[in-house]
C-alpha cells in the first residue's frame, strides 16, 4: 500500500451511536495514523470491522467467504486474543493509542491490500470523511497541536517542553490517571499552544512523572480542564474538521462542566441544545450567540463526548411574554 | 407581570448545605436570617445554629425592582415552608452538602419535595462541601438525575464564595431563557 493513500474500512454490525462514537475516534487517531482512514458505506472496503456482537456469531465465517483474512478486524470487550482484534468499551469506543497501534500495524502488513480500489469508487462515506461540503477551507483540526499530542497520546505519560524557552515549566501528562501536572495556571501555559514546532513531547515512565511530582511543586488537575482550555481557546472560531453547521442536528446529552474555562458564557447555549436538537446554524439564531463563539463551544462539547448527533430537528420552545423576558434580561445584566 | 416584591428565586436544601451562606454572600443587605441554636442531634452534626423559618435577601433590578433572594429550612419538620416560599417564584437552587451520609438520597427528597413546582419552573443542583468530601462525584449526581428523568445542571459551589453562587443564578437564569 503506498504511502498517504485512503485506506477504506467498512463497518459491520455497529449501530448509529457506536457507529458515531467509532468514527469520532477515528478522526481524533488520524494524527498518529499513518495512513488515512475513511469509513465507507460501500460493499468493498480495504479492511471490514466486525462490531463486538458481530465478532461473537458465526456470521464471521460467511463474511470472510471469498475475502482475504487479514482484511477483517474483529471488536471484543473482553481481552485479546488474536492479533487482529480491538479492544473497545461496550460502546465500541477503543483507547486511541489500542486503534493506532493496529491500524498502523495492518495497513503496513504485507496481507494488506495492493491498493486501495475502494477509496475513489466509494461515493457513500461518513460524515467524518472530508469533502468540499463540510470542510471548508477554514476548519479547526483537533489533530494539530498540543491538542493533537494529547488526544492520540501513544504512550501513557508524556514530558512536553518548550524547545524556545528551555527553562519555562514543563507539563507533565498521565493519560492512563487522566491527569496533568504543572506549575502553572491555564493561562500561564500560553506558550505551549503557539506553535506546533516548539513542542518537545518525549514519552515517560511513570516512575519518572511520579519522581517530578515528588520534588517539585506541581499541582495535579484533570486533563478534560486542559482539552477544554486548549479547543476553546485554539479553535479561533473554526469548526471542527468534518462537520457543518447546517447539515450536523446535534444536541448536548450532557452537561459540560460549567466551571470551565469560558463555559459559564456558553451556560444558555448549553440550556439551548440541552432542551433541543438543531443543526449549528439554528442554534446560534435561536440563542443569539455568534457562530464563532458557537463553534468554539461545540468544539470543545464535541471532543469531550457530550455531543449526540440527532435524524430530526426538535425545537422544544416555550412561549415567553414580553415581559417574562424582559424581567430575564434584567436579572441576567445585573448577575453580569 | 409579576409584581416586584414577586420575583424571587428559592434556596433549599439540606441542613448544612450553605443556604444562608449563599444568600448572605449575594445578598446586597444583610440578610435577615431566623436561625437559632439547634438542639436536634443530626443537626449538631453539621453547625451548631440553624434556619427555622426562613432567610430572606435581595439584589436590586433596574428601575429599583428587586429580585429576593429566600432560604428555606433544613430540618424537614418545615418542610412546609418549601411550598410557601416556591409558589411564584422563578427558580429553585437545591443545594446539596455531600459531606451528609446519603447526598444523592437527599438531591432525591428535594426533587420530590419540589416536584409540582419543578413541573413548570427550573432548578440548579448547587453541590457543597466537595472540600470534605469528593464522593459522590457531579458524574453521580448527574446518573442519579438521569434515573429519575431529570436534566438539570449540577455545579460544585462554595456557597460562602459570591462567584459560585453567583454561577449558580446565571446558570438558573439562562434555564428561564431556554430551558
Amino acid at each position: 500500500m503506498e504511502e498517504n493513500k485512503l485506506v477504506t474500512l467498512k463497518l459491520i454490525g455497529f449501530n448509529q451511536e457506536s457507529r458515531n462514537s467509532f468514527s469520532a475516534v477515528l478522526t481524533l487517531a488520524g494524527r498518529a495514523l499513518k495512513k488515512t482512514w475513511q469509513i465507507t458505506e460501500a460493499e468493498e472496503a480495504d479492511f471490514f470491522l466486525l462490531s463486538a456482537q458481530s465478532s461473537a456469531t458465526a456470521n464471521r465465517e460467511n463474511l470472510l467467504k471469498g475475502r482475504l483474512a487479514a482484511r477483517f478486524l474483529f471488536c471484543t470487550t473482553e481481552n485479546i486474543t488474536q492479533e487482529n482484534e480491538l479492544l473497545v468499551d461496550d460502546n465500541h469506543v477503543p483507547r486511541l493509542s489500542v486503534l493506532v497501534a493496529l491500524f498502523n500495524k495492518i495497513s503496513a502488513s504485507e496481507n494488506s491490500p495492493a491498493q486501495p480500489k475502494t477509496a475513489e469508487s466509494s461515493t457513500q462515506v461518513s460524515r467524518t470523511a472530508s469533502s468540499s461540503e463540510t470542510n471548508p477551507p477554514n476548519f479547526f483540526d483537533p489533530e494539530e497541536g498540543l491538542l493533537g499530542h494529547l488526544l492520540a497520546a501513544k504512550h501513557e505519560q508524556l514530558i512536553i517542553s518548550l524547545s524556545n524557552q528551555p527553562h519555562y515549566p514543563a507539563l507533565y501528562i498521565d493519560t492512563a490517571k487522566n491527569v496533568y501536572y504543572s506549575q502553572n495556571s491555564l493561562e500561564q501555559l500560553n506558550p505551549y499552544l503557539e506553535t506546533a514546532k516548539l513542542l518537545n513531547v518525549k514519552p515517560a515512565s511513570a516512575t519518572e512523572i511520579e519522581n517530578v511530582i515528588a520534588t517539585e511543586t506541581l499541582k495535579s488537575c484533570p486533563l478534560k480542564d486542559l482539552i477544554w482550555y486548549i479547543v476553546i481557546k485554539t479553535s479561533a472560531g473554526r469548526l471542527i474538521k468534518g462537520h457543518s453547521i447546517t447539515s450536523n442536528i446535534v444536541t448536548l446529552k450532557g452537561w459540560p462542566d460549567l466551571r470551565l474555562f469560558k463555559c459559564l458564557d456558553y451556560a444558555k447555549v448549553a440550556t439551548f441544545m440541552k432542551n433541543n436538537a438543531a443543526p449549528l446554524e439554528t442554534i446560534a439564531a435561536q440563542t443569539g450567540i455568534s457562530p464563532a463563539e458557537l463553534n468554539n463551544f461545540y468544539n470543545a462539547c464535541y471532543l469531550m463526548g457530550l455531543i449526540e448527533p440527532r435524524n430530526q430537528i426538535e425545537i422544544n420552545k416555550k412561549n415567553r411574554s414580553p415581559e417574562h423576558l424582559d424581567l430575564i434580561n434584567k436579572i441576567d445584566a445585573r448577575l453580569k | 407581570m409579576k409584581k416586584p416584591n414577586e420575583i424571587k428565586f428559592v434556596f433549599t436544601g439540606s441542613v448544612g448545605a450553605g443556604k444562608t451562606c449563599a444568600i448572605a454572600s449575594i445578598s446586597e443587605v444583610d440578610p435577615v436570617a431566623t436561625e437559632v441554636k439547634s438542639s436536634e442531634k443530626e443537626v449538631l452534626k453539621h453547625k451548631q445554629t440553624t434556619t427555622v423559618a426562613m432567610d430572606y435577601g435581595y439584589i436590586t433590578l433596574e428601575n429599583s425592582e428587586r429580585l429576593y433572594l429566600y432560604g428555606t429550612p433544613g430540618q424537614r419538620r418545615f418542610d412546609f415552608m418549601c411550598h410557601i416560599l416556591t409558589k411564584g417564584a422563578l427558580g429553585l437552587i437545591i443545594l446539596i452538602n455531600n459531606s451528609t451520609e446519603d447526598p444523592l438520597a437527599e438531591l432525591d427528597y428535594y426533587l420530590n419535595l419540589n416536584a409540582a413546582f419543578l413541573l413548570e419552573n427550573p432548578a440548579i443542583i448547587g453541590v457543597t462541601h466537595f472540600d470534605i468530601s469528593d464522593t459522590p462525584g457531579i458524574e453521580d449526581y448527574y446518573a442519579a438525575l438521569d434515573e429519575r428523568g431529570d436534566a438539570w445542571p449540577v455545579i460544585r459551589v462554595d456557597a460562602r464564595e459570591k462567584e459560585d453562587v453567583n454561577i449558580l443564578l446565571h446558570v438558573l437564569v439562562a434555564a428561564l431563557e431556554h430551558g
